[in-house]
């Protein structure tokens, strides 16, 4: 089963697509923040990283690139409501309000491109 | 021309040339300031639209995860009502089934009556008669 690390600062965007993803067949493990999620990062098997790109104080932007250096066999996928650079970004976006069903359309393409699936 | 009035003339344009070089740094104060402002307005409008758009994927993911819901509800009514009708046929079934088997318990009831009177009136007899068969038999076996 495909592991996503779910990372959004909104708890209810964050339980709600938890609750979604994993009935679309994923198993989802949640944070809310780039640091919690470099934490779980250090020891438990991701397949996929999906994270807003503002996490409050913190970026997912850097959280992606960091991810991109030391777990090079994580797939990337990144959220934003925030109109501003998102056409600077290197990993698959998607634009919020999104529904889960086109998160995983992307999340599963993202991985097919990979040969992850 | 004398030299006195191409002194104050000069000093007329001197004077002219600080009011608009003076105007012009106003001026470009003033733009500076409208770009600043309109900086921070852009900058505010996209905080509000990205607060907006936190909304509404709060909203949609809400909206998403009760619709799900609700259709793994009808799906469970669905198969309740269908297990229902199932035990409502069945009882219907098991009421067609009463009447015979009042009758069945009220035939068995004659039949277990019977039978006491029966073993009675045989218990009655062989008093009587019992004795004397089982001297008969006795006797029977003794000759042998």
């Amino acid at each position: 089963m495909t592991t996503i690390l779910l990372v959004e600062d909104v708890p209810e965007i964050l339980k709600t697509q938890a609750i979604l993803l994993r009935k679309a067949g994923f198993e989802v493990i949640e944070t809310a923040s780039a640091t919690g999620a470099l934490e779980i990062l250090a020891s438990e098997h991701i397949d996929v990283l999906f994270s807003d790109i503002r996490l409050g104080n913190e970026s997912g932007l850097e959280l992606a690139y960091q991810v991109h250096r030391d777990y090079p066999e994580i797939a990337v996928v990144l959220t934003t409501g925030y109109s501003g650079g998102a056409h600077e970004i290197r990993w698959p976006l998607i634009m919020k309000p999104y529904l889960s069903e086109q998160a995983v359309q992307l999340i599963n393409k993202t991985l097919l491109q990979r040969g992850n699936i | 021309m004398m030299p006195d009035d191409a002194g104050t003339i000069r000093q007329q344009i001197g004077e002219i040339l600080g009011t608009v070089r003076g105007l012009a740094d106003a001026v470009k104060e003033v733009k500076e300031e409208g770009n600043r402002r309109e900086d921070r307005l852009a900058s505010e409008i996209r905080t509000v639209k990205h607060e907006q758009r936190q909304s509404d994927q709060v909203i949609t993911s809400r909206m998403e995860l009760l619709t799900t819901q609700f259709r793994e509800l009808d799906s469970k009514a669905r198969l309740i009502s269908e297990e229902l009708a199932t035990v409502k046929h069945s009882v219907g079934e098991l009421e067609k089934l009463k009447e015979p088997v009042k009758r069945l318990e009220a035939l068995r009831e004659r039949f277990v009556g019977y039978g006491l009177v029966i073993t009675s009136v045989g218990a009655v007899i062989w008093y009587f008669i019992g004795p004397v068969v089982s001297d008969l038999i006795h006797k029977l076996f003794s000759k042998q």
